[in-house]
Parts: structure tokens; sequence; C-alpha cells
């Protein structure tokens, strides 16, 4: 591979943190659309538990980042350990919630049946989705405050009681670990509430949940952590200390390209 | 009036009687399987694999010609129309995958790379000196009428398969196509369950040859599905809807062409379900014509009553 960081003579990867029980830990995650690099050497640690947005202008990769190391988009390089160990998807350890745009609302399914979705893996294949299913996840529509709309096709929520559906179908997953893209992406004010009170709920059980987010404001008040990404990883750590004005104009200032780097390099 | 009604209830003979149950077996394997189609908006699949059955049809019938002597045998001719539509389904995917193109065009483009293959193919056969080439008309429009009981049995068998595969994967298949990326992150493969579907449709094919023909097939495929997604916002009375449907279209239309000896069976199988596609458009609540027409004028009503003013009025 031409992208490949080893195969053009670039520094090695980094090695393994000594703390290989990780939630989630990255060396060198490089991914490209065709010939566009998308990620570039992306490292990242998980921390045991607590809320860590992922960062980063328009086409930074963001999403893009949780689909690669779920095995969504394929890598060109890097190592990617749930846990320590390569993903096992059937595990259950592992939650992730798409952009609510990835599907079509239309769809004929009620709000309590997408949430019974988050109990397919418990179920298995080829035996049905029962009545006690269901009860459990409109169990975990209350959580949400949706309680009531459990049997309202999908289309007739609003956008915000769409995303808390998701998040409901993730809760009922009961994971250790949650990849949520853009929940907070355009929902209204109560919704809002609802799902940051949600992410403090799982923080305070010990999980870990990473975001991708867009709202810069809004960073410091929810989460702990935070990564700044644009292709490649600009800073990340607490939050404080990577919502830097130095890391912001290099994350929001200058598009990379391989072009530009390769005439900055040589 | 007699000549025309007894069909419908089997009265015509056993020939008929056989031809029509088969019909309606094959309309409720095509309400099944196309509603998932639709759901997953690939329903153009089923029009571009069964056309892209046509090469292999020809195929089938040469080889057997070559090999055998014979070019009408059915097993054959349903394997080489099978083999063909799969390799299409293959190069749909492949494009697909590789985000070459956008999914109508790779669908109607491999759609006029085999039809397009099968018709010269076709023209060549025609103008072979060999008999029997009159028995691969019949796959083109449909015919139930001459249907055989073996051919009827395997149309039956085929179809209680498609049923019970769909009944059992029901689960799977609703994930797959409401939300394909959440499936694959936890572990319900995206692609092997496309291949599934696609699996699905190509036995459902093969039996629609036989009674639609491959030009029409798209029909049992589409229109009990979307007829049913007219009338219900729930996936299980939608599976159950597109099914009824499927088997009164198949029923009254292979009883049709049965009491109209020139009207062929897929053609009037098509007009069957049409119909009823045409009759859900006015009259289903919610989406029907009527329905929003009620709508509007209680719309329009509210306006009078606030004295507000219609925009463009005078």
């Amino acid at each position: 591979m031409v992208l490949s960081a080893r195969t053009r003579g670039g520094a090695p990867l980094p090695p393994w943190p000594a703390d290989s029980v990780s939630p989630l830990a990255v060396a060198g995650l490089t991914v490209a659309y065709h010939d566009r690099p998308v990620l570039w050497r992306v490292d990242f640690l998980a921390p045991p538990a607590g809320l860590v947005a992922v960062l980063g202008p328009n086409g930074a990769g963001k999403s893009t980042f949780l689909k690669a190391v779920l095995g969504l988009v394929p890598k060109l390089a890097g190592e990617v350990r749930f846990f320590g160990r390569p993903l096992d998807r059937k595990s259950g350890l592992v939650a992730y919630v798409p952009q609510r745009t990835a599907v079509d609302w239309e769809f004929p399914i009620t709000a309590v049946e997408v949430v019974a979705m988050g109990l397919y893996h418990r179920i298995g294949w080829l035996r049905p989705v029962r009545r006690r299913h269901l009860e459990a996840a409109r169990a975990q529509l209350d959580r949400v405050g949706l309680a009531d709309l459990a049997d309202r096709q999908i289309g007739q929520l609003s956008g915000g009681q769409q995303q808390r559906v998701f998040l409901a179908r993730a809760l009922a997953q009961d994971a250790r670990l949650y990849l949520l893209d853009e929940p907070l992406a355009g929902i209204d004010a109560a919704s809002e509430r609802v799902v940051v009170e949600l992410l403090r709920e799982l923080r305070a059980a010990g999980r870990t949940v990473i975001v991708v987010h867009h709202d810069l404001e809004s960073v410091p008040g929810i989460f702990d952590e935070a990564m700044l990404l644009n292709v490649r990883r600009i800073a990340a750590g607490p939050v404080g200390t990577v919502l830097t004005p130095a890391n912001l104009a290099r994350a929001y200032g200058v598009t990379f390209t391989p072009k530009v780097a390769a005439v900055v390099g040589g | 009036m007699t000549d025309l009604l007894s069909p419908l209830f089997l009265g015509a003979g056993y020939n008929s009687a056989v031809a029509t149950l088969g019909a309606a077996f094959l309309g409720v394997a095509g309400g099944l399987v196309g509603t998932f189609l639709l759901l997953r908006r690939r329903i153009m699949l089923a029009d571009a694999l069964s056309h892209a059955t046509l090469p292999g049809l020809v195929l089938a019938f040469l080889g057997g010609l070559a090999l055998l002597g014979e070019g009408r045998i059915l097993p054959l001719l349903l394997f080489g129309a099978a083999a063909s539509a799969a390799l299409a389904g293959l190069a749909v995917q492949g494009i697909v995958a590789n985000r070459r193109l956008a999914e109508d065009a790779a669908i109607a483009s491999v759609l006029a790379t085999f039809y397009g293959a099968g018709t010269v193919l076709l023209s060549h056969l025609q103008s072979l000196p060999v008999a029997g080439q009159a028995g691969l008309q019949r796959f083109l429009l449909g015919s139930a009428a001459g249907m055989l009981r073996a051919e009827a049995e395997l149309v039956a068998a085929l179809a209680g398969l498609l049923v019970l595969l769909t009944g059992l994967f029901t689960k799977e298949l609703r994930l797959l196509c409401f939300d394909p990326l959440f499936a694959e992150a936890h572990g319900w493969p995206a692609s092997r369950l496309d291949l599934l579907l696609q699996g699905l449709l190509l036995a459902l094919l093969v039996i629609s040859l036989q009674i639609v023909g491959l030009v029409l097939a798209l029909a049992v495929v589409v229109l009990p599905a979307a007829t049913a997604r007219l009338w219900t916002d729930r996936l299980g009375r939608m599976l159950a809807l597109s099914a009824a449907i499927g088997a009164t279209g198949g029923w009254v239309g292979a009883a049709l062409s049965a009491a109209l000896p020139h009207l062929p069976t897929g053609p009037a199988i098509v007009v069957a379900l049409a119909t009823i596609f045409l009759a859900s458009l006015i009259v289903a609540p919610q989406r029907g014509v009527l329905a929003l027409a009620a709508r509007r004028r209680r719309l329009v009503r509210m306006l009078a009553v606030e004295g507000i003013e219609r925009a463009g009025s005078p």
C-alpha cells in the first residue's frame, strides 16, 4: 500500500501502552477513501471510564474514526484493541450509535421495535423477538423519557426523540464501551438535557463513552477528555489541555493534504 | 359467465387448477421477498436479475443441444437462468461495494448488459435450424397454463422454502434493511445478509420464470409490497398483507388467463396485481389520494373558519 506509514519509511509505530486493557487502544490508524487520506497515523487511548469527545472540523475524519475502529471501513494501517483484544462484535462489549441521518425514518417500525434491536445479540440468530424482549426495550425507552411514544412509527417522532430512541437501543445493549456519532447534533433542548444526563449516568456506572461532537463550547461542561482531529491527531487528553488556542488553530486553521506535507517535509 | 368464473374456483379442469395454485404460491413468495427488497431500497435488483436470466437460459439451451442433443431440459434451463442471474447479482454488489457507481446506475448497467447479451444469443439461436426453441419463448411472458404437475410441485416447494426462510430471518432482514451500519457493527454481517436476500430473490425468479416470465417478474416482487406499504406502518402487517395480495393477484391472474385463451399468464397476473395497487393508491388510509384530499379539505375549512384569505385568491 502506497499510503501505509510503514512502507513509506515513516517512524515506527509507538509501542503498545502498558495499560493494555484500555477499553479502546488505537495505534497508527490510517484510512483513505480511494486516494484521499481521511485518517493519518492516529493514536488514541480511551480511559477506563469517562466521557471523551472526538472533535475537529468537517471532513476531519471524526465519524470515520469510529467506523474504522469498528472495522466498518477498511483501514490501510494501524492496530485497534478493545479491552486488550481484537474486536469481537458479538461480545456485546461495544455499542455503536450511528448518525441519526444514516437510517430511513420512514421505515415501517415502531420505537420499541428499534430499541429491541439492542437485544438482538443476546437473542441470537434465527430466534424471534419475544414479548419479554419488547418489555425490556420498553423499560429502556422509559429511561430516555419516551415510554408513552413506544408504539409510534419512528417517523412520527421529532429529531431529538429519534436520537433518544437510538440511545435507548444502545442502553439496551448494556455495553462497556459506547461509541456515539453526533448524538447532540440538531436536537431540541429537552432531548439534549436527557442525552447529557444519560452520558453522566454511564460515566457514573464506570462506562467509557466516546462521542463525536461538533460544538466546542459545550465540551468543557460535558466531557472529561477530548481528542482533536484533523486527519492527523492534533491533541488528546484532559479537555483543558486539548482545547488550547494553539491546538484549535492547528485543527481548524490549516487543512491537511499529503501534497502539502510532502512539500513541507521535503 | 360461468366459463369465466369457473377457473377462479379451480373448476376449469386439472391443468388450470394446478396453474392457479402455482401462481398463488408464487404470489405469496413474491410478496414476502419483495417486502424486504423494497425496504432495502433494492427493488430494481429484481428487474435486473430477472432480465439477466436470459443469457443463461439460451446458453443452457445451446449447451443441452450440443451435449445431449436436446435443448428443452427444464432443470438445465432453470440452472442456467439462476447462474447468470447470480452472476449479475454479484456484478451489482461488486460495483456498488467499490463505490464506483451509485446503486441505481449499477443495477441499470448490469440489466442492460445481461439482457442485451441474452437478446443477441436468442437471435443467434433463432437463426439455427433446431426444434423446440419455442420452449424458450414461454419464459419471456410466462405460461402457467402448460405447467406440468412436477413443475407446479417445484414451484410449491420453492415457494414454501421462501416462506420458511423469510420467516426464520425476519429479525435479521429487518435489522439489515433498517440500519445496516448498526447491524455490521454488532456482528450481523450486512454483506452476507444482502447475499441471503439475493439468494431468496434468485429462488423466486426461478419459479416466476415459468409462470410470469422474465420480462414482468418485477411485478410479482414490487406490486404486492408497494401496495401493502400504502396500507400499514408496521413490518409484520406489511409482510402478511403483501403475501395475501400476491396470492390474490396470482390466483385471479392465472384464472383469467385460463378463461381467456389468448391472454398469457404473466400479463394477466400483472394486470390483477396492478388493479389492486391502483385501487389502494386511491382508497388507502393516510397515504391514499382520497385520504389526502379529505385532510386538505379539512385544512381549507379551517382557513375559512379563521378568516384567513388564501394567497393568490382575488
